[in-house]
Parts: C-alpha cells; structure tokens; sequence
C-alpha cells in the first residue's frame, strides 16, 4: 500500500471522523484496487456505515483523504456532484423513487447527469434487465415489485453510469432470508466482470465466498486487512476470533 | 471510546478548513452586496416615480404614523383578545369535527356526514360573509343586542375549524395503521389509542400547516372590524376617516406583522428541527 500505486481505485488514507469529540474512525488507511471485491465487516458501531458515507461524500472527514483514482475526493475545490457520478451507490433501503417506472429509475442519471442519448440510455438499461431477467417489469412501478428484485433494480441503476467503483451498503439487510441469493448472485456476476466493489455487510458466507479482501473494523480502527481466509480462518487475534464466532453456528 | 482532538490535525485538514473560511466569507460579501444592490434599486426606482411624493404622503406619513399608534395599539389588544378566544374555540371544535371525520363506526354516520357537509360548505364561503351572517343574521333572530366582539369571535370560530379540521384530519390518517394495532394490542382502548398515540403523532405531522394556519388567523381576526367592534382596523378606519390620509392603516399592517413575526420564527424553526430529525432517521 504505497502512494505511488496506480491501481487503486479508492484510496483511504488516515480517514479520520468524529461527531464532536467523539471518534468513529481513528486513522483508517486501505486501499481498493481495480476489479477487487473489499468486504468492510465489523459489529454495529464500529464505523463501517460512517466510513461508507464519507466516501460517498455524504459525510465530511475531519482528518486524512481520500482518493478516487488520482482525485482527493475530501478537497473542498472539487466538484462534489461530478465525483458522486463516478461512484454507484446501493442502499440498504433500494431508495427507488415510487414516482417513476422501472425504466425511468434506472435511465434517469444516464439521461439527466450525464446527458447521454435517451434512446441509447434505453436500449443499455434493458440489457441489463435483461441479463437479469426482469425484461418484463421495465414498465413496472417499484411497489410491484418484490424487495428482492427492487435491490437488483437498484443496483442496475448504480450501474447505469458506468462508475469507477460501487458501494453497496447492507445491500441484503432490508431482505428476507428468500430474496437474499438472488441480489448476491448478481453480485458475484459483477465481481466475474470485473467491477470494482466495496461492500458493508453482515452476510459472512457470502463475504467468505466473494471477497478478494476483508477489511474488519472494530470500535473506529482496522483490525483485520487480508484475505478472507487469513481474516476469517486464521487469524489469531483474539478480536477477530470473538466476532466470527457470533456467525460459527449460523 | 476515543476522543478526537481537533488540535492535532494534519495539514492536508487545516488547509481545507482555510479554503472553507475564505468561502464562507465570499459567500456573505456576496450576499451582502447582492441585498445591498436590490435595495438601491427599489429606492431608486420608487424616488424616481412621478407619484412618489403624493403616495408618501398618504400611506406612509411619519407624523400621522406617530399619531395614530396610541389608537391602534388599544384596538390590537381587542384583536389579541379576541385571537386568544378563537385559537381555543378552533382547538377545540377543529379537533371535534376532525375527530368525527376519521371516525369509522356506523353509529355516527351522521354526524360524519354533518361534519362532512360542514367542513366542504364553510371552507366554500367567504370569511367576510360567514362574518356578515353570524354578526347581523344572528341579532335579528333575538331582540336583545349581544356585543359585536364575541359575535366576530364565533364567526371566525366556525370558519378556521372547517379548515383545521381538514388539515387534523390529514394529520390522524398520516398516522401509520400499525401504530393504532400496537397501541390496541397493548390494551389500549380506542379513545386511549386516540387521546394518548395518534393525537400527539399527528400533531407533529401537521404541526407546520397548523401554524400557518395560525399566522393567518392572527390577521383575519382584523375582520371583526367590519361588524362595528373597534380593534385595530376600525382604529385605523376611524382616523382615516378624520384625516383623509391612508398611513394608520399601514401603522396597523405593522401592529399585525410584529405580532405574527415570532410565530413565523417558530415555525420555519420547528419545520427545520422536524426535517432534521426526519433525516437523521433515514439514511442508515
């Protein structure tokens, strides 16, 4: 992890921030490298959620920067609105707006941001639909759609601007048991196209199973940086062995 | 948990906070410069229109200005008087007719269609001819004369509970059904439910329009003026009429506007903290 490597897409370096003299991250530095899946894990608490909205500008840093590709994102001379283009968001909430299509959900920054042609915007989005088999419900409204197939809405809508880099936040969350493998199998299909993700998420299977590397914090520090077998398996730090255990038995 | 001590930064952050500072004051001198410039404008523009000193004269002479408060400020105490009456009486009969709109049980079918009808008919009718009816219809039904002030007072009454009713009504049906569920799985009874969960919910919902609301009926309790009671209009009206210059009707304006502009604070206050805590709860 040195200055001076060009393959990260997202770079953290001493992201400090606190509410009043209260600190949630202390000095958190790590890198995203390009076409890696980073898992952040950690208890409630412990900043994963802060640190998700700091780089998605949602939150100002009170020390350190951030970089994305060769932009210091935490610079106040930057254009907040052009980073938050090259960056996809999912929520945990889907957030699709009830007042528009399927469609029109998932064309709207394409057409309206990056003022792209809106046939062509079209055309895009129902391939992707398609590749996801929801062709159908193009025309559809969001509350006729199940939780399951919103989330893969939403995620095809953070896809729509080709981003650098997507964040998903607790993407499955919001999810009943049911629904959840569909939106991680999405998921894993974009990690074999090569997206580059940073993802929050309590799914600790499919984090094993889909993350290059596992970053946990714990109480505003990293405490685990590697891959998942050397964090999940291996590990030896007491911490680390306390919260994998919560999910042994699960 | 660790503590963050902002003396301690890194360069990199004490040079954003700078440029921040620099920023923020370009953003005042802006704004500053920009009001400044509108007001030269308007002052211009007004000092340059032929009628201008004529106008002056009649609406916004300072002497009859003066002259005319001591009159003003006597009638405005009627008008806050009055106002505290209607705020009550609204209170009370908007959340009455409200209540009986929301109400589900077939018993009181009729009452709901009265409330119903009342709510659609008064919210129709002009303040100023509900004034008319209630102050000179309701004398000639008795012989006995009764006081101009309290007749305004129920005027204004059953005119602003047609529209708070609406906008309580828009309030309790805000209230998600899930908590009425709760509230009665609990043991609650349905008065109980709605005295104790949905009330004090919807109240907050509506809090904003309710205040609005408000803010325009501390002025149209003015209207009473019409039906003979001296407040501060007919204050303002009676000088006019001696002295032929319109300026104690803008003394008065100014009464009314001193009076509503702490509400008004209030409000956009209580608006702001509303939407602040709304926002806190979510985005997770």
């Amino acid at each position: 992890m040195t200055a001076q490597d060009t393959r990260a897409v997202l770079r953290l370096d001493n992201v400090t921030k606190a509410y009043g003299s209260n600190l949630i991250l202390d000095h958190i530095s790590f890198d995203v490298h390009e076409h890696e899946v980073v898992a952040l894990l950690g208890p409630s608490g412990s900043g994963k959620s802060t640190l998700m909205r700091c780089v998605n500008l949602l939150e100002r840093v009170n020390d350190g920067q951030i970089w994305l590709g060769d932009t210091d994102i935490t610079d106040p001379r930057i254009n907040e609105n052009a980073i938050r283009s090259r960056i996809g968001v999912v929520f945990q909430q889907f957030n699709l707006f009830p007042h528009m299509s399927v469609m029109d959900n998932i064309i709207l920054a394409s057409t309206h941001v990056l003022h792209r042609d809106k046939t062509e915007s079209r055309d895009k989005a129902m391939a992707l639909l398609e590749r996801i088999g929801m062709a159908d419900k193009a025309n559809s409204y969001p509350d006729r759609l199940s939780g399951g197939q919103q989330q893969r809405v939403a995620i095809v809508r953070a896809l729509m601007t080709d981003p650098e880099l997507l964040l998903l936040d607790e993407i499955t969350s919001a999810l009943d048991p049911m629904l959840v493998g569909e939106v991680l199998e999405m998921v894993l299909e974009l990690k074999e196209q090569g997206t580059t993700i940073l993802m929050a998420t309590h799914e600790m299977t499919f984090a094993h199973q889909a993350a290059d590397r596992i970053v946990l914090l714990r109480s505003g520090h990293i405490i685990e940086n590697g891959t998942p077998t050397e964090v999940m398996d291996e590990s030896t730090n007491p911490e680390t062995q306390e919260f994998f255990s919560y999910f042994r038995n699960l | 948990m660790a503590t963050f001590d902002p003396s301690t930064v890194s360069a990199v952050e004490r040079d954003r906070e700078k440029y921040r500072k620099k920023e923020s004051l370009k953003s005042v001198i802006t704004s500053l410069v920009s009001a400044i410039v509108l007001v030269a404008v308007i002052a211009t523009a007004l000092h340059n229109s032929p009628g201008w000193e004529r106008v002056k004269f009649t609406f916004f002479n300072w002497d009859i200005f003066v002259q005319s408060l001591p009159a003003v400020g006597r009638g405005l105490l009627l008008n806050i008087q009055v106002l505290f009456f209607a705020v009550i009486g609204v209170a009370i009969l908007g959340t009455l007719l409200a209540l009986l709109r929301t109400s589900r049980s077939a018993i009181m079918l009729p009452l709901r269609w009265i409330a119903a009808a009342y709510t659609t008919i008064m919210r129709g009718i002009p303040i100023l001819v509900v004034l008319y009816l209630i102050g000179f219809g309701v004398p000639g039904l008795v012989t006995n004369r009764i006081s101009p002030v309290l007749l305004g007072t129920v005027a204004v009454i059953l005119s602003y509970s047609a529209y708070i009713a609406e906008v309580l009504r828009a309030g309790f049906n805000d209230v998600h059904p899930s908590q009425r569920a709760a509230a009665r799985s609990l043991g609650l009874t349905n008065l109980q439910t709605i005295r104790m969960i949905v009330i004090p919910q919807a109240l907050r919902k509506v809090a904003p329009a309710l205040m609005n609301d408000f803010i325009s009926m501390q002025k149209d309790v003015g209207l009473i003026s019409t039906l003979g009671a001296v407040d501060a209009i007919r204050s303002a009206q009676i000088m006019q009429a001696n002295t032929y210059n319109f300026t104690p009707y803008i003394t008065a304006s100014v009464a009314f506007i001193c009076m509503s502009v702490p509400f008004i604070l209030l409000n956009d206050w209580y608006a702001a903290r509303l939407r602040k805590r709304e926002l806190n709860g979510g985005i997770v």
